[in-house]
């Protein structure tokens, strides 16, 4: 049946990070986070009712209607049962270890080991050739034993690259047990793409193909990726979304395409 | 004795070359008023720090009055990069400052405590530490030996907030949603408090609601009524962002001419009420009726 669903590639992204969630997990968003906000609330309409989510890192277990137009704005945060307040009680919970064990990460720059850049493009920092957003809580987030989980619409060389400019999120640094070495716990654990799902090969730390999505061959990936990546045999398909979580992003989740900002739309 | 004084009065409290924090969270909750009024005063060689910097940024890039930011991020959310900061940096006229949200507030903390420094595991195995040999330092914690990042004491000359209602004492009251650190923080680790409130409210209309007092009156410099004080950034639950009004900045801010231009109009209005009057009432009212966004 689902072999002749009709999906696009959004979808099955949404879908993929879904799979990832489990009613003990606790997640928050950040900032531009369609992709994130649409899995955590198609992942609580589906198999995990009790997932926590901190909508925008602010509203506890929001119920807004549909994604709007901005993932940390007010309308986010509808029908929440707590406002979070930030300095004390966000990143208490945050940094404490306990709660909000998963984080999602998007990076301007992804590499090998799943460091991420979101500050500068160019290799002088002081006289950057595009100077990016910034840290944010990412700086953070790779650093406090979170389990990052990566999403990118643009899996090409630009964005998967050998070694990133700058580490504003401390992956797999230089692979092997360097990140163990510094005493941090956590890491890197899969890269969902519009082109593939990702994970790390569990002894070098090396960026390793799951899974390529239905209509891309490992040709393709390997085309589009900034550096080489661990291939283990057969390379099975990403399996596609259900019928079910399809008409739920369309019709309940996200009838507004607010995904789409995510694919420059 | 009453603190309550113009944004012009207020913002002349700020000197050349000072460190202002400016409440924001991307599109959320900059006092503009006071942004514009550092623009109309021609300040000089500002540093800034923002928890999240948004439109309030841009418009102080283009117009020449800041040097550098600290902080950890400068983006308008949906609405993309500021093109005038970003310029600014890549073009050397701007130092961007960067620390990761808990490497800035710990150092704020520390700050609002007097203490030397504040303490975070955030950034560690990040390039950030690195650029800020002056302010991050890592160290063992001389009970476990274990590492840790300490983050100088962080106090600024002056800080920029906006609020629902204060009395003329200067006790500032909030109507709920989240309490950002912005708030809870720099009044305590900045030398002066500047407060922009939609409305000036009686000592005792104060005292009928304590509970939603979370600044008191000693911790305030002045208090500044400004209605709609954040246009265009939302401030919950009163309005959203101007959505209209942050397209087309984006639009005119790839021209940096087309930007000081639009930026010289809109700080031409000498106060709030003028400013209001030249975004028209019709576009303020969509940003109150935000909840149908829900």
């Amino acid at each position: 049946m689902s072999a002749q669903t009709q999906y696009t590639v959004d979808e099955l992204m949404i879908s993929a990070l879904a799979r990832e969630l489990s009613d003990d997990d606790q997640v928050c968003n950040g900032a531009a986070s369609f992709i994130p906000v649409c899995a955590f609330s198609l992942a609580r309409a589906t198999h995990a009712p009790k997932l926590v989510w901190l909508a925008g890192a602010v509203g506890l277990d929001a119920r807004p209607r549909r994604v709007p137009a901005s993932t940390l704005e007010a309308p986010l945060w509808h029908r929440s049962s707590m406002y979070m307040p930030q300095l004390e009680d966000f990143w208490s919970y945050a940094l404490n270890g306990r709660w909000l064990t998963k984080f999602c990460v998007r990076g301007a720059q992804i590499d090998r080991y799943g460091n991420a850049n979101n500050s500068v493009i160019g290799k002088d920092y002081n006289a950057p050739k595009v100077r990016l957003p910034g840290s944010a809580g990412l700086g953070d987030m790779g650093s406090i034993g979170k389990r990052l989980l990566y999403w990118t619409t643009t899996h090409n060389p630009r964005t998967l690259v050998e070694r990133v400019d700058f580490v504003t999120c401390a992956g797999w640094l230089g692979g092997g047990s360097e990140r163990s070495d510094l005493g941090l716990q956590g890491g890197p654990e899969i890269v969902i793409t519009n082109l593939a799902v990702l994970d790390f090969e569990p002894e070098s730390k090396r960026m390793r193909l799951c899974s390529v999505h239905p209509g891309v061959s490992v040709e393709d990936v390997v085309a589009a990726t900034g550096f080489e990546l661990v291939i283990e045999g057969e390379i099975p398909q990403t399996a596609p979304p259900s019928e079910q979580e399809v008409r739920l992003i369309r019709e309940e989740i996200d009838p507004d395409g607010a995904r789409m900002r995510e694919f420059g739309g | 004795m009453s603190k309550v004084v113009s944004a012009a009065q207020a913002v002349a409290m700020v000197d050349d070359g000072a460190h202002v924090a400016v409440q924001s969270m991307g599109t959320q909750g900059i006092p503009m008023t006071l942004v514009r009024e550092l623009i109309r005063q021609s300040k000089q060689d500002l540093t800034i720090t923002s928890v999240v910097a948004g439109i309030g940024i841009d418009w102080l890039a283009f117009a020449g009055v800041m040097s550098r930011f600290c902080g950890p991020i400068v983006s308008m959310e949906r609405f993309g990069l500021c093109q005038g900061f970003r310029r600014g940096v890549e073009e050397g006229r701007i130092e961007f400052e960067e620390y990761s949200e808990t490497g800035i507030l710990a150092r704020l903390s520390a700050g609002a405590r007097n203490l030397p420094f504040g303490l975070t595991r955030g950034m560690i195995g990040t390039d950030l530490p690195a650029l800020h040999p002056d302010t991050i330092r890592e160290i063992e914690d001389p009970f476990t030996g274990e590492r840790v990042l300490a983050c100088r004491s962080l106090t600024p000359d002056v800080c920029f907030l906006h609020a629902h209602r204060a009395d003329p004492l200067g006790n500032i009251q909030y109507d709920g949603g989240t309490i950002w650190p912005d708030v809870q923080i720099y009044p305590k680790a900045c030398g002066k408090t500047i407060v922009t409130v939609e409305q000036i409210v009686s000592e005792e209309e104060v005292r009928e609601r304590p509970q939603e007092t979370v600044i008191p009156h000693f911790a305030v410099d002045a208090v500044v009524e400004a209605p709609h004080g954040c246009h265009p950034t939302s401030f919950f639950p009163d309005y959203v962002y101007d959505e209209a009004f942050h397209e087309q900045w984006v639009s005119l801010s790839r021209s940096a001419e087309q930007a000081r231009a639009e930026i010289e109009r809109l700080c031409a209005a000498e106060d709030q009420t003028a400013y209001l009057e030249l975004i028209g009432e019709q576009a303020l009212e969509r940003t109150r009726n935000w909840r149908e966004l829900a």
